[in-house]
């Protein structure tokens, strides 16, 4: 079996610009990690839900991501009977178990119902933006977006999240083979038909990833360093040691925090004056030209403003974003439906792609139009 | 091959059932009497020094440390958030607001404050508490302590000084043995046994306590200052149908009980109090301390609804017992208090004399922010000597105590409070979010058609 870096059938279509869905990962992930409100996180939901279903017939690697997708779903609920019967707070007692029994024993109360899905309904909206943002940029558009500073470090990163999807195909793969054969899943025992091929499988992979990096020069270490090239490992070492030392003495020194802030700054600009200067060393080339569109104009600015929105209002009036249910506060989460709008506002991505058989025209363009930028 | 299914079924069906007898099986076995109920003692000491320390009754032969926070009355603020029980943020004035701010927020680095939890061991010292205030179980006979203050996560964090169970919660007798309650903090452990046989003890007075500044290490004097009582009714005089206002402050005494004439009921040290009488009446307020009590009363003169405007003949009643008709601006109605020691100003002679006005040192200091502008000036937190005020959350004192009626009114209150309602703005917001979240759906149904 062959490697293959790229995801197969995900080869050359693209729906967005990948800097339109950073922005739009950047505008969704926000208001999922500021909130706990769940109906704002519901509607992320669907937002992000919309985006996810309008993308999964283009990807295939969206059907692998599908499984993290249930994932979610089985967590949301677990979570809200598991925090109903162990945390006994709140006003609406819906029902009382024996004080005897432990852990769960004690009033059952709507406000821990309410507490688990808005905490079950935030893992279930990250994965999904998640899921979407996968299926729309693979990790080869990923590592091409790297700065050149990071040149090694983004291809070994994007190797290591390759693997999860990877896996989740060749498992498929196996599987389709096996049933062609014959074979029926049905319990535990069933499953090392499947197992066996899939590890040797990735040790193969493996192997074979090993051979091509060494072939293209990776890994080797040159006889003797170059001056400069050892300065600057001399300097990202000081600097990251800088940048440790002042975010230790600015929680646990609180008096002299200017002096630990400066410290910090300091560390931090001459990271990036190292990353830089390393950085210009870096030649690369692009194979293929990335369009950007008029629905990329759009999307990108409607995104750029709900992220604008939601951090100027956790910056601004942060308890609008807060919910708790728990006393003294009030168990029914407020709603701004101005804000509510704006997160509705992030299904675009997925209303505004053009239709299938537009999609094969732009390929077939796009296939005819190599060139190098 | 169905069969293989089949057969594994009754296995999986026994194993459950034996697992769901078990439980039961524990249930039953630790299933507690509800029958017993108890009492158990809270000391609170607050960031600038000030106690508030009560004996809080339970209708359980177990509670739990957070419920008998939640029984005394003080405001909290608990973190639950991470499931298994809540993490206390604040007491009334001290600590985090917890949803805006982290429930650990003075707790970062080096300098760091939280609410400290002990537990009084049998040799009366504390003990810092291993585990969190849901999960530890409070008996009867038990004193939980809680300080704000530094801490280094251990034993020799800021610890709230030493109460003995019998201080807190004096058996409600008629003759109650004279227990010295410490007045300083660092209280050395042979102060804690009961001092049984001082049968010479004598009640001075307070105002004739010589108010010598007793440095914070000595040793505490056994003297039992009498409580600083502030009584009083507004207006005094009332057209049958309107209501008066009643009002207490009370400061350094274990146990106060309120009676309108219906009975007796054991009530907090600082109340306010709305009462509509139908006929002049009076209401008598028993102040105990150790060894000894006062009663003060104050009257309600109900006039008839027909009568004209005319001020009354008789002023209000007084007995000569005790009744301090306050001004009613230096009533402060804060929960804790601390009791200052007198001033020399004050030279009134014995029984309970009427608090002098605001402007001289011994009045109740304000605490928390909710102190009212009317409240005496605030006094400066370096005072060299604060007396602890004790607060009692009691049964009332009566005679039919083995009965089942008796033993109903000596729970103290659960603190419960209705859930709260929905307001008109937020059900607007809420068909809002409705109507999105059916655009939301009719969008998501317009994509699966189109794929297709």
């Amino acid at each position: 079996m062959s490697f293959e870096f790229r995801v197969p059938g995900f080869e050359f279509m693209q729906t967005y610009h990948p800097i339109t869905w950073l922005i739009w990962l950047l505008a969704a992930t926000l208001p999922a990690l500021l909130t706990r409100n769940p109906l704002y996180l519901t509607l992320l939901l669907l937002a992000s839900g919309v985006t996810y279903m309008a993308l999964e017939r283009r990807s295939p690697a969206a059907r692998s991501w599908s499984a993290f997708v249930k994932l979610g779903v089985v967590l949301l609920l677990f979570a809200v009977p598991s925090n109903a019967l162990t945390a006994h707070q709140g006003r609406l007692v819906l029902f009382r178990l024996p004080e005897s029994w432990p852990i769960i024993g004690g009033p059952i109360t709507g406000e821990a119902m309410l507490y688990g899905l808005s905490s079950g309904l935030s893992l279930l909206t990250l994965l999904l933006i998640f899921a979407t943002f996968n299926s729309a940029v693979d990790q080869a558009r990923l590592l091409r977006m790297t700065p050149p500073y990071l040149y090694q470090a983004g291809v070994i990163a994007a190797i290591a999240v390759a693997f999860v999807p990877q896996m989740m195909i060749a498992a498929q793969e196996i599987r389709e083979a096996q049933r062609i054969r014959g074979h029926r899943f049905r319990g535990l025992r069933d499953l090392l038909p499947l197992f066996m091929p899939l590890l040797t499988t990735g040790l193969e992979r493996a192997i074979a990833l090993a051979e091509s990096m060494e072939a293209r020069g990776f890994g080797d270490i040159p006889a003797a360093p170059s001056r400069r090239q050892t300065l600057y490992r001399a300097g990202t070492l000081v600097s990251l040691l800088a940048l440790a030392c002042g975010a230790f003495g600015s929680s646990y020194f609180p008096a002299r925090r200017t002096l630990s802030v400066g410290l910090m700054t300091a560390a931090g600009m001459g990271l990036l004056l190292i990353f830089w200067m390393q950085g210009r060393g870096v030649r690369r080339t692009r194979y293929m030209r990335w369009y950007w569109r008029r629905q990329d104009t759009v999307v990108s600015l409607i995104c750029g403003g709900v992220a604008f929105v939601l951090l100027a209002m956790w910056l601004a009036r942060r308890e609008t974003l807060l919910y708790y249910p728990y006393p003294p506060f009030s168990p029914w989460p407020d709603f701004q439906p101005l804000l509510g709008l704006a997160l509705a506002l992030l299904a675009l991505p997925g209303l505004l792609l053009p239709g299938t058989e537009k999609a094969a025209e732009q390929k077939a363009k796009e296939q005819s139009d190599y060139s190098i930028p | 091959m169905p069969t293989l299914g089949y057969g594994r079924k009754p296995t999986y069906r026994a194993w459950l059932a034996v697992v769901l007898g078990l439980f039961l099986l524990l249930g039953l076995a630790v299933h507690p009497g509800y029958a017993a109920g108890g009492r158990a003692g809270l000391v609170v000491q607050f960031g600038n020094g000030s106690l508030w320390a009560g004996c809080v009754a339970f209708d359980r032969e177990t509670l739990s440390s957070e419920e008998l926070l939640q029984r005394s009355g003080l405001n909290l603020v608990l973190d639950y958030s991470y499931g298994l029980g809540g993490a206390v943020c604040k007491i009334e004035g001290d600590g985090c607001d917890f949803p805006l701010q982290d429930c650990f927020c003075q707790c970062q680095g080096l300098d760091c404050r939280y609410w400290a939890y002990y537990h009084l061991l049998p040799d009366g010292t504390w003990e810092y508490s291993q585990v969190g205030a849901s999960s530890y179980a409070v008996h009867d006979g038990d004193v939980e302590g809680w300080a704000w203050g530094p801490g280094d996560y251990g034993v020799s964090g800021m610890q709230p000084p030493i109460y003995t169970f019998e201080q807190l919660c004096p058996l409600p007798t008629d003759t109650p043995t004279p227990t010295p309650i410490p007045s300083t903090p660092t209280a050395t452990p042979t102060n804690r046994s009961r001092p049984t046989a001082t049968p010479s003890l004598t009640f001075t007075p307070w105002p004739t306590v010589t108010p010598t500044p007793i440095p914070p290490t000595a040793t505490p004097t056994p003297a039992v200052e009498p409580p600083q009582v502030a009584f009083s009714v507004e207006p005094q005089t009332i057209v049958r149908g309107e209501c008066v206002t009643l009002r207490w402050d009370v400061a350094g005494a274990l146990a106060v009980y309120w009676d309108d004439g219906a009975g007796e009921q054991g009530v907090i040290g600082q109340e306010e109090r709305q009462v509509c009488p139908m006929a002049s009446q009076s209401y008598t307020l028993r102040v105990v301390q150790a060894g000894r009590e006062e009663r003060h009363r104050v009257s309600v003169t109900v006039l008839e609804p027909t009568a004209p405007q005319a001020p009354p003949a008789s002023t209000p009643e007084v007995t000569p017992m005790a009744t301090t008709a306050l001004p009613t601006s230096t009533l402060v109605p804060i929960q804790t208090a601390e009791v200052f020691p007198p001033t020399p100003t004050s030279e009134e002679p014995l029984e309970p004399a009427p608090l002098p006005s605001p402007t001289p040192g011994p009045a109740v200091g304000p605490l928390s922010t909710a102190t009212p502008t009317a409240a005496p000036p605030a006094l400066p937190s370096t005072t060299p000597q604060k007396e602890a005020m004790a607060l009692a959350v009691l049964p009332p004192r009566s005679n039919n105590a083995g009965s089942g009626k008796a033993a109903q009114a000596m729970i103290a209150p659960v603190v419960t409070q209705a859930a709260p309602r929905l307001r008109p703005a937020q059900l607007l917001g809420y068909a809002t979010f409705t109507f999105l979240a059916a655009a939301l759906c009719g969008a998501g149904a317009t994509v699966l058609w189109r794929r297709r």
